[in-house]
């Protein structure tokens, strides 16, 4: 009985570990997809382009049960598993097709002939691709998709100031080409620009609507700026202009140059929602956008953030990611910067600043990977002085070993501190003989913005509220505003205000209803930019008195030692400065 | 404790049973629960910009590897495009009113479909690399090629906002009847009745006509009209004794004919213009979606992370 027991276990296992196979998931018959497509332009040329006229092949993506109908939006229809389609009309058609016992419909843009327009260099005037103010010679090739040979006139619009080789201005030139032809019947020579900057060449052209009619219709402008350089080696001011581009402007030691209109270069590069920062390093502009959500939003989730770091090369042609916090916490978006030379520091709303290093490239924010530099809390001043944890940021960075942290409200001003003033880590039961030895400026004055000019050991402080303004204020007279402007040491600081020659200063928005924040956190002059070559301080100004003092590019000319506009009318956050000079961008 | 020795071996063969059972990848619920799939190549790339010149191609570094059973065949640049479409226009002549219509709307225009292919090449292999210390470290061989993909130059950015009014332009980019629309609405506020057409609009009260009056005063004078007839002829004025300052009004309680036919016949170039520039802008941009997909011999596709290229 025994033996037989042990037989019986034996064979248990046995059987029980052979049948124990490898286990191969069987193959199962999947149920029918529901009906997906795709479309694609069939032909060797503008592939990409989608052409009103071009044959566009639309075909199933997924395996074909049914006899396919397709409806392409514009009225006609189709059947079969394959078919292609020529659109008459340039538009946005929604293409449906049914199948598999499901439709699906799917949105095609068809574009309009568009002109491609290309500059050709003069290679006897242009040197090294620089075409230069009032001496370089260029020509425009224009490539037009026209396979019917329809007759077509080109309409040339050139900025005031353009001539021709005999000197004659050009500002219209009219070429017109029969059906058939190819040559025109007057010929575009060479063009030269009296003016510095983005000269805008403007081409419309009106195609016969098909052969042997009489009526043209006018095809999409098409603009081709050309970047006319300086005559001369000069800095480079760069502006985020408000739901516009990144703009550049040359700034030559003379401020101005005779003979030589001097005008913004349009980079081509988004100013997103709102890039309050620019920050320049080694050949690189950094871009900070902390999104169209600025201020408070009710983010239970923590999935509206929207905001990311950009960088740009300084002549535009290379833009990258450096960090994105899109689908993050909406008040860790990035809003102000600072880098000092290695590392990269960011502010978050009201919360403390974060440090990642100058060459991050594609990074997605987390607290894990970039944990705080310093927070409010993190220092002496939290629950000792008007600072709170959620003290709302503004403008920071370094001089010397001194931190200075500009503060719009709960706890306004400027907070300095060192490296060894931070803690570290939040405490609650700071007491006052913890403050940072260098102690608060302007306690209570909403603070946006600063730059210190090291030569002439001066600051320049931007304010709004009660004392808006821009102040000019020497290193040696700034501790008398420590910790704030007091009744004794108001006559000096307002001997410090700068107007223009006019005796008009700056008085930022303070209205919610202006999109330039709330209460606790307007915009204002976020940011001011350093030309150590002249002393002029360039910022930004969004202003609350059009008739005033207007809105645009404003600059502290240290000459006159007035404020004085650049350029009138134009909405600028975030200005940095590339002081390496340079005909065009170096 | 005392065990009896032979239910102890027959407990641990019935234990070990019991285990060897349940431990089988027979038991395993997995199958039932999902569809498993291919093991895909696993892709990663970066893009040399972000931002480029519609008509510009976009240069790449990408890397791949497959741990399944074939090889990979090619990869394939797919992208959509996406259509943002920004309009901004005030009725910046008349500042009492100042309507300001504004839209920023993101479209897809074309779904994401295949652009450019790349063959596999053997030559892409990196098998090895060196670590931070300067020794070579193994890792997962990985293929690493460098490339581009191309972009249409019919995407790139249209801005108008330089070129005047041109109602022809209008009529394209804001599509027909904005105009009219637009003029309907200003007509509405100045009158200060909401929701009434323009006859029923007309009668209004003197409040709103003191708040507006300057600006009627600029329409009917705009069209011709003899300001001191406007003044005198129309309107009416008195001091406000809280304020201390001229309050102005029309005299009757109906909007006067010729004030206003004066709107009626005012241009919509008329009621944009700031005495300056003209307040309307448009901007058309797009932007892509882009991936990068390495395909196996069996067709099996695998995806890296989207990245956004915007085109101007």
């Amino acid at each position: 009985m025994k033996k037989l027991a042990k037989i019986f276990f034996a064979c248990l296992l046995g059987v029980t570990f052979t049948a124990c196979t490898d286990h191969v998931p069987s193959e199962e018959t999947l149920p029918v997809q529901k009906i997906d497509f795709s479309y694609e332009v069939q032909g060797e040329q503008y592939t990409l382009d989608y052409y009103v006229g071009a044959t566009i092949r639309f075909y199933a993506t997924v395996p074909v049960e049914t006899e396919l109908s397709w409806d392409f939006g514009d009225g006609e229809t189709a059947v079969g598993d394959e078919v292609t389609h020529k659109f008459i009309e340039a538009g946005h058609y929604k293409v449906t097709v049914t199948g598999n016992g499901s439709s699906k419909t799917n949105v095609l843009y068809v574009s309009d002939i568009k002109p491609i327009v290309t500059q050709i260099n003069d290679v006897a005037t242009v040197t090294d691709g620089l075409v230069e103010v009032g001496t370089s010679y260029v020509s425009f090739n224009v490539e037009l998709p026209n396979p019917d040979s329809l007759a077509a006139i080109y309409n040339w619009t050139f900025p005031a100031g353009t001539t021709d080789e005999n000197g004659n201005e050009v500002s219209n030139f009219v070429q017109k080409f029969e059906a058939k032809s190819t040559t025109p019947d007057q010929v575009l020579g060479k063009v030269k620009f009296a003016k510095v900057g983005s000269q805008a060449v403007k081409l419309q052209v009106q195609m016969q609507t098909e052969s042997g009619s009489a009526d043209y219709r006018s095809l999409e402008l098409v603009t081709k700026n050309v970047q006319v350089a300086l005559n001369e080696d000069a800095p480079t001011v760069y502006y985020a202009v408000k739901d516009g581009t990144i703009n550049a402007l040359k700034i030559p030691a003379s401020r101005t140059i005779e003979g030589v209109v001097i005008e913004p270069y349009d980079m081509g590069v988004s100013s997103g929602q709102h890039m309050l920062n620019l920050v320049y390093n080694e050949g690189l502009i950094y871009l900070m956008d902390c999104g169209k959500q600025f201020t408070y939003i009710n983010d239970v989730d923590g999935v509206k953030g929207d905001g990311k770091i950009q960088v740009m090369s300084v002549d535009a042609t290379s833009i990258e990611l450096v960090i994105t916090n899109v689908g993050g916490t909406a008040f860790k978006d990035p809003y102000y910067g600072y880098t000092d030379g290695e590392n990269f520091y960011f502010a978050d709303r009201n919360t403390g600043f974060r440090k990642m290093p100058n060459a991050t490239r594609n990074a997605i924010w987390n607290d894990q990977a970039y944990p705080s530099y310093v927070e409010n809390n993190w220092l002496g001043y939290y629950a000792t002085t008007s600072m709170v944890y959620g003290s709302f940021n503004a403008c920071f960075g370094k001089v010397g070993d001194v931190w200075y942290w500009c503060k719009k409200d709960n706890g306004a001003g400027v907070w300095r501190f060192t490296d060894a003033d931070n803690n570290g880590s939040g405490r609650s039961d700071w007491k006052v003989e913890d403050q940072p030895a260098a102690g608060q400026l302007f306690e209570g004055t909403p603070t946006t913005a600063y730059v210190y000019d090291a030569k002439n050991n001066v600051f320049y402080f931007a304010f709004y509220g009660e004392k808006a303004g821009i102040y000019r204020i020497p290193a040696d007279q700034l501790e008398q505003f420590h910790p704030n402007i007091s009744d004794a040491s108001l006559a000096a600081f307002q001997s410090f205000h700068l107007t223009f020659e006019d005796g008009g200063s700056i008085k930022p928005i303070v209205s919610s209803s202006a999109g330039e924040g709330n209460v606790s956190e307007y915009i204002g002059v976020c940011q001011m930019a350093l030309d150590e070559q002249t002393g002029d301080v360039y910022f930004g100004y969004r202003s609350s008195e059009e008739e005033m003092v207007a809105s645009g590019l404003i600059r502290y000319n240290a000459e006159t030692g007035k404020l004085e506009h650049v350029i009138k009318g134009v909405k600028i956050y975030g200005i940095a400065i590339n002081p390496v000079k340079s005909k065009l961008f170096n | 404790m005392f065990i009896n020795m032979k239910a102890f071996n027959k407990l641990c063969v019935l234990a070990l049973a019991c285990l060897a059972l349940v431990a089988c990848d027979k038991h395993d619920k997995l199958d039932d629960l999902v569809f498993v799939g291919k093991m895909a190549p696993t892709v990663y790339w970066s893009v040399a910009s972000t931002t480029v010149s519609a008509g510009d191609s976009v240069g790449f570094d990408a890397q791949y590897y497959t741990t399944g059973e074939s090889p990979v065949s090619h990869c394939e640049v797919w992208y959509n495009v996406m259509e943002i479409e920004a309009k901004e226009v005030t009725s910046a002549a008349l500042p009492s009113v100042a309507y300001t219509v504004t839209s920023t709307i993101e479209t897809e225009r074309r779904i994401s479909t295949r652009i450019y292919d790349y063959a596999h090449n053997e030559g892409w292999l990196e098998d090895f690399g060196v670590n931070s210390m300067g020794d070579t470290t193994y890792f997962q061989p990985t293929y690493h090629f460098s490339a581009k993909f191309p972009t249409s130059t019919t995407l790139s950015t249209i801005q108008w906002s330089d070129l005047g009014w041109d109602s022809t332009l209008v009529d394209m980019y804001y599509g027909k009847g904005f105009m009219q629309a637009f003029k309907d609405s200003v007509e509405v506020l100045l009158k200060g009745s909401y929701g009434f057409g323009r006859d029923e609009a007309k009668g209004y009260n003197k409040v709103l006509a003191n708040k507006h009056w300057a600006d009627y005063k600029s329409i009917y004078v705009s069209k011709g009209g003899d300001e001191r007839v406007f003044r005198t002829q129309y309107t009416d004025s008195m001091i406000d004794p809280q304020t201390t300052l001229y309050v102005y009004f029309f005299k009757d309680s109906i909007l006067p004919d010729a004030v206003d036919s004066a709107y009626l016949n005012m241009e919509f170039g008329d009621l944009i213009y700031d005495g300056n520039a003209y307040k309307i802008s448009y901007k058309r941009s797009y932007k892509l979606d882009a991936q990068l997909h390495c395909v196996d011999e069996e067709g099996t596709a695998g995806l890296s992370l989207p990245v956004t290229i915007e085109l101007n």
